[in-house]
């Protein structure tokens, strides 16, 4: 098994979804509603939202597609330690075929957590 | 400073202002396609429709008065739509003559749209032009007195066929759509400069550019070369890649950069002109925070804004959304208001880990939170 690390994207990916829990999550799902194009899902806890006009609320974690995995979202800021495909392949392996965002599982402003959340879109 | 050197610099600062009459935040496109002619390199434009691609390089050439081609190539154009028909009256007599005139063959500008979906003729014949400035086809050889071909397209080609072809753009240069902040700008000088830009005069024409060219070859880059190695050697530990032509042309734009700031010695302060060498957006934007230091603020007479942009890099933009928010402020509450604030908001929160804010920035990011 390989862990998972994160470090420094540099420059920041180009946002194309967003992602907010708790009472952040309401804000952005209910702000998403008032926009044209913006499609909204709830996965468990966390509310992500898709689309070019993206809302934005304090705690909303920006995220951009992997160049050489469209599939998969992670963190405008955060790179991971493994290559996107090698990434994109254990996820399809585990949960299937769909578009994933992955964040570090505890706050997303440390450089590198101790394990991934992965958010299955359909 | 040579007085003859200091007045070219000046006629060309003057010939960047005019070309951009009418264009939001595009005068930085404006002063790499100046940069790129004075280098007698190509310059390839990225970006979606509607940027004003090609009104800059139309206002670059009508400034200076130069034979401008422009042209929207398709998978189905023909040559001849570029290149001019062929002579019947010399194919009755069984050769094969190309009729030139007013096509791309006969221009000092060209700007073609969509340049990548050409033919594998029209992309051949391409070659020999930028390559050689010569046009071949049948039995016509002629030399081109092309100064310059900015090539556009929505994406870099992903054919791999495309590569060598797309390598002879030295020079790229990416746009976005207007960002919401400058919107209003957009409209208002939109509409105002409905006309074209005014020319520089009969007196200083496109010659302007091969007097500036002329002095490219004789800059001096012994002071600089080390820097430049030491630049690139730099970016490839990054993985951002540059290859040996690519590297060894890029010298052309750094002296280029010293002749539009009035100088036949290139110093650390051109260095910037080695970003736009850089094949894509993504590794420009890498290169201008790892080369850092080492092409810190600086300033060029001519290339204002392309200087100020890609040395200064986060930090210009950092700086631009805090002037942003300051106009902002002004503003009376209401949706309006809230919509443009939370729009700062988020492109703070996209550009920039907030382990990292600018204190600048930092400031403004707790106000808008409490904007809410």
């Amino acid at each position: 098994m390989v862990r998972l690390t994160w470090s420094r994207q540099l420059p920041a990916l180009p946002a194309v979804a967003g992602a907010a829990r708790s009472r952040a999550g309401r804000t952005l799902a209910d702000k998403a509603a008032r926009r044209e194009g913006v499609l909204v899902d709830q996965i468990g806890e966390w509310t992500v939202v898709r689309g070019d006009d993206l809302p934005w609320t304090d705690g909303v974690v920006y995220l951009g597609v992997m160049p050489e995995a469209p599939r998969v979202l992670v963190p405008v800021h955060r790179r991971p330690s493994v290559p996107g495909e090698v990434l994109a392949a254990a996820i399809r392996q585990r949960v299937g075929i769909g578009t994933v965002a992955v964040l570090p599982s505890d706050s997303v402003n440390d450089a590198s957590g101790p394990g991934v959340l992965v958010l299955l879109s359909s | 400073m040579d007085r003859e050197l200091v007045g070219l610099s000046r006629s060309l600062a003057e010939l960047v202002d005019r070309a951009g009459h009418g264009l939001v935040r595009r005068r930085s496109l404006v002063e790499l396609i100046v940069l790129a002619t004075v280098a007698r390199e190509h310059l390839l434009v990225i970006g979606p429709p509607g940027t004003a691609k090609s009104q800059a390089v139309r206002q670059v050439a009508a400034t200076v008065g130069d034979r401008y081609f422009e042209y929207l190539l398709g998978r189905f154009t023909e040559p001849t739509e570029l290149f001019g028909p062929i002579d019947l009256s010399e194919l009755r007599e069984g050769r094969v003559v190309v009729d030139t005139r007013a096509m791309l063959p006969e221009a000092e500008i060209a700007f073609l749209d969509e340049v990548f979906l050409g033919s594998s003729a029209i992309l051949n014949t391409l070659l020999g032009i930028l390559n050689e400035r010569v046009f071949r086809r049948g039995h016509t050889v002629r030399a081109c007195p092309l100064r310059i071909c900015v090539g556009a397209s929505n994406s870099l080609p992903t054919d791999p066929e495309l590569d060598a072809f797309a390598d002879r753009f030295l020079v790229r240069v990416f746009v976005d759509p207007m960002p919401d902040p400058h919107l209003d700008e957009l409209l208002e000088r939109g509409w105002e400069a409905s006309g074209p830009p005014s020319p520089l005069g009969p007196d200083r024409s496109g010659q302007l550019f091969d007097d500036a060219a002329a002095l490219v070859d004789r800059v001096d880059l012994t002071e600089v070369r080390a820097h430049i190695a030491q630049c690139i050697r730099l970016l490839r530990r990054h993985d951002i890649t540059m290859s040996d032509r690519r590297a060894v042309r890029a010298q052309r734009l750094i002296a280029a950069a010293a002749v539009l700031d009035g100088r036949t010695t290139a110093v650390e302060a051109d260095l910037w002109a080695l970003v736009p060498a850089i094949p894509t957006a993504v590794d420009q934007a890498r290169a201008s925070e790892i080369l850092g230091e080492r092409i810190a603020r600086t300033s060029n007479a001519v290339a204002v804004d392309a200087a100020e942009e890609i040395s200064a890099g986060l930090s210009a933009i950092a700086a631009r959304i805090a002037r942003t928010h300051a106009e902002y402020d002004k503003l009376p509450p209401g949706e309006d208001r809230i919509l443009r604030m939370e729009g700062l908001a988020r492109e703070i929160d996209a550009t920039f880990p907030r382990d990292s804010l600018p204190p600048e920035l930092a400031q403004v990011r707790a106000s808008l939170v409490d904007e809410r």
